[in-house]
């Protein structure tokens, strides 16, 4: 795992408002290294679907977001923690249509595939997923 | 409390029986004066001069009757019920939290000048200060309290008022009516919104209903759970459903996230998804301008 650089941008995440706020600056960060609305939108999906998870499950916690771009990847990293009490089963709870509180059950599946890279660990002390969209410099996928 | 606490309590009972009038006249001018040209307008003086009438009995009576330090306001007081009704009328005209706190002030202050008029022994006068410190001193912090508590209870209000005016459920059409979705639909909204809706489809026959979600940022599960329930709703209502305003990245991102909406229309636009409601009602669009040219 990549060390926790201090660039790094923390939103805590307490409330519906907090949602908004992570998905605007990642929608920012993408923007502003020239990925497409598609891209963006996938960034902001995922970043909902677990922000809102950690304040449905755990009564909050916090969202990080990194540019960990280089020469040839854009890079953005999103880490969403939180310190509540943990998924019981990974595997149930990544399986579609799996929900405790009558959700959809799609938003850690979902995010995994909206997503380039998926990461999660959870345990009675919290759960923390990490997610990664990445993009080749080379190829254009503005739209 | 002690002698000096009792007598000065008496004395208030005294002046407010021989001097009631010109207490009460003094008091509400001033109040009135001070406030000139501020929002006191829609307060009528005859109003303010009855409910000051009636707290000066009040008080009266509570002094009156084995006032002591121990005294605490409780809401079954009358003088409290009395203060909390005037707060709250106050609160509800939006005067400002400083006027209703300065109304009981400026009354202590008046009831003070009285006082020093017939008795000027230093401490006589600083046991009457801490008598009306203990009686005036609480009574203004329910007003306080009152007043905000009305406030805070207004803006909720407002704010589901405005809950309401941002779901707009709009007749377009003989039997066909436009859901506009904008924003962000939390489970508070989505649930006004479908009452909303299925209001209106019942009300006006709707055959056709128009969801427009052009305005809303991100079509996360959250959202798509609400919308799949406010359109199942609306469809167990007989009404033929059509859904405009999907973006292609929404779409995509949907299909990613594995949500499918089910069994409806949709249209990528508003006006696709209007000729089509239009075409299911059985109705035709001409373009005038080239039958008459
Ligand atoms: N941060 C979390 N803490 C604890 N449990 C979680 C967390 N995130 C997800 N879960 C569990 O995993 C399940 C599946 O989550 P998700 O795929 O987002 O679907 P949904 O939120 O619709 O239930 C949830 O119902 C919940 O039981
Ligand atoms: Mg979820």
């Amino acid at each position: 795992m990549p060390p926790e650089t201090s660039d790094a941008l923390i939103i805590p995440i307490r409330e519906q408002q907090d949602v908004l706020t992570a998905r605007q600056k990642a929608r920012t960060i993408a923007s502003g290294l020239g990925l497409g609305i598609a891209d963006q939108t996938r960034l902001a999906t995922a970043i909902s679907e677990l922000t809102r998870n950690a304040i449905l499950y755990a009564g909050g916690g916090e969202c990080q977001l990194w540019d960990q771009s280089d020469d040839n990847t854009f890079r953005i990293r999103v880490e969403v923690r939180d310190q509540g009490p943990g998924i019981d089963d990974i595997a149930l709870a990544m399986r579609d249509g799996y929900s405790t509180s009558g959700g959809l059950g799609a938003g850690l599946s979902g995010a995994k595939r909206l997503m380039d890279d998926f990461e999660i660990e959870t345990s009675s002390a919290g759960t923390r997923v990490i997610v990664t969209l990445e993009r080749s410099r080379q190829e254009s996928f503005y739209i | 409390m002690n002698a000096l606490e009792q007598a000065a309590t008496d004395r208030f009972t005294t002046l407010l029986e021989t001097k009631r009038s010109v207490i009460l006249d003094t008091w509400v001018d001033q109040f009135l004066a001070d406030w000139e040209g501020t929002r006191h307008g829609n307060l009528p003086p005859e109003e303010i001069r009855a409910q000051s009438q009636l707290f000066l009995d009040q008080l009266h009576r509570l002094l009156q009757n084995n006032f002591s330090h121990s005294w605490q306001p409780q809401s079954a007081d009358p003088i409290v019920q009395l203060l909390t009704q005037l707060s709250e009328t106050w609160a509800k005209k939006g005067l400002a939290a400083a006027q209703s706190t300065f109304y009981i002030l400026s009354f202590k202050r008046i009831l003070l000048a009285r006082y020093l008029e017939l008795e000027s022994d230093p401490a006589a006068f600083s046991a009457a200060v801490a008598v009306l410190d203990l009686v005036l001193d609480r009574l203004s912090l329910v007003v306080v309290e009152r007043f905000e508590m009305t406030r805070e209870r207004l803006i909720k209000q407002q704010s589901l008022s405005l809950l309401e005016l941002s779901t707009p459920v709009v007749k377009i059409w003989d039997h066909m009516i436009l859901l506009p979705l904008v924003g962000v639909i939390d489970t508070a909204r989505a649930r006004k919104i479908t009452e909303n809706l299925l209001n209106s489809i019942a009300e006006i026959e709707a055959m056709v209903t128009i969801v427009d979600i052009t305005g809303v940022p991100v079509l996360d599960t959250a959202v798509a759970g609400h919308l799949m329930k406010t359109i199942n709703a609306a469809q167990m209502l007989g009404t033929h459903v059509i859904l405009t305003g999907m973006s292609p990245e929404g779409a995509q991102t949907l299909v990613k996230l594995g949500v499918s909406l089910g069994d409806i229309t949709t249209r990528g636009s508003l006006k696709a998804g209007i000729s089509e409601g239009l075409a299911a009602l059985g109705k035709v669009i001409i373009d005038g301008h080239r039958r008459a040219g």
